[in-house]
């Protein structure tokens, strides 16, 4: 199942990780993905500049063809991942069937993307 | 038998002054040795370092506070209230400890107004002089905390100058708040970092709410200054961050 999400982010960024929160990456970076072993946080277009369009779905299903930025795995205790903004506020989520899941960011910018794709297995 | 009797007396005559010519060499090797003072004050026994000589000063990571020996109870008077607790000092440990008592949790309350749960790391004392340095040392580890929110973004930086009031917390900017918010940075710059571009496709500033709203409580007052794309980035993962820590710490 594929699911969009269309939204202004604060400070640009979104973090995916299991529903039940992941840790986030510190010390914070200029890197435009940065991770932990629980979760990623993906810079976007800023809010000021206008709305992003966030993808979640199947690897397989949701590949565009933009340039692939993230490909690893997040722990997912709960079996089930979610996309956040800075104040937490969920705007994707979606069920994994492992306590490990392997996740792939694809974004159509390399600075100012106001399309990102997140895809899981 | 006069002769044997004559002798006696000028043997012990010369022990007598023996004796007297030793004590007084004792005295003499002992008060070389120590500095020592029958009158001087030490450290009552019990206490720690108890027997070591003291001058009571405020030096020295071994200094002691002058104990009356005898003599008279000490009065009230010579307790000193510094905040809140009655503690035995020196009229000058106990300005010393009210200033850094005083200048610590200024520093503390400027911090916690960006980080509402820092705290500095405990200290232990026995001492007022060694209060004092868990003081100074608190308020210096304050400045530094306050040093790296404001490198992160949390709290107006080191370029803030002009700002303007937020209707509502963590409300997005309406056209005329953005033109003013550029005339800002472009006249001062991003307020964490100082650069003049804002490094966004719209070459908007953005409108940077402080205190943060992630951090802050619903009812704390918010300003916007100009920031940069890129401190806003650092500034949105720092808060994130500190989240996690408020949960886990």
């Amino acid at each position: 199942m594929i699911e969009t999400a269309t939204r202004a982010l604060p400070n640009g960024l979104i973090f995916i990780e299991d529903i039940a929160g992941g840790e986030p990456p510190d010390p914070v970076t200029d890197d435009k993905v940065q991770f932990t072993s629980s979760c990623i946080s993906v810079v976007c277009l800023h809010e000021i500049d206008g709305e992003t369009e966030l993808t979640l779905g199947f690897a397989e299903q949701v590949k565009p063809n933009f340039e692939l930025n993230f490909d690893g795995t997040i722990e997912t205790p709960s079996r089930e991942i979610r996309i956040s903004t800075v104040e937490e506020e969920v705007l994707l989520r979606a069920r994994v069937p492992d306590i490990i899941t392997r996740i792939r960011v694809w974004r159509n910018h390399p600075v100012w993307p106001d399309q990102v794709v997140v895809g899981w297995g | 038998m006069n002769a044997i009797i004559g002798a006696s007396l000028v043997r012990l005559n010369y022990a007598v002054a023996a004796w007297c010519v030793f004590a007084a060499g004792d005295d003499f090797h002992r008060s070389l040795k120590a500095a020592f003072r029958p009158d001087e004050p030490r450290v009552p026994a019990g206490s720690p370092g108890g027997g070591q000589w003291t001058d009571g000063g405020l030096g020295g990571s071994n200094s002691a506070r002058i104990v009356r020996v005898g003599g008279e109870e000490r009065d009230a008077e010579d307790l000193r209230n510094i905040a809140g607790r009655l503690i035995d000092a020196t009229p000058a440990e106990a300005a010393r400890l009210e200033i850094s008592h005083a200048q610590m949790e200024a520093a503390v309350r400027r911090v916690q107004q960006l980080d509402p749960k820092w705290r500095p790391r405990p200290s232990l004392y026995e001492t007022p002089a060694g209060e004092i340095a868990a003081n100074e040392a608190a308020t210096r580890e304050a400045q530094e905390r306050l040093f790296e929110l404001q490198r992160m973004g949390i709290g107006p930086g080191p370029f803030a100058v002009e700002s303007q009031s937020v209707r509502n917390k963590g409300a997005r900017p309406t056209a005329s708040e953005i033109e003013l918010n550029n005339i800002f940075g472009y006249k001062y710059g991003c307020h964490t970092c100082g650069v003049k571009d804002p490094g966004t496709p719209s070459r908007n500033f953005i409108f940077d709410h402080q205190g943060s709203t992630g951090l802050i409580e619903d009812d704390e007052e918010q300003r916007g200054y100009p920031h940069c794309a890129r401190c806003s980035n650092r500034q949105g993962g720092y808060v994130r961050a500190l989240k996690y820590r408020y949960r886990h710490d």
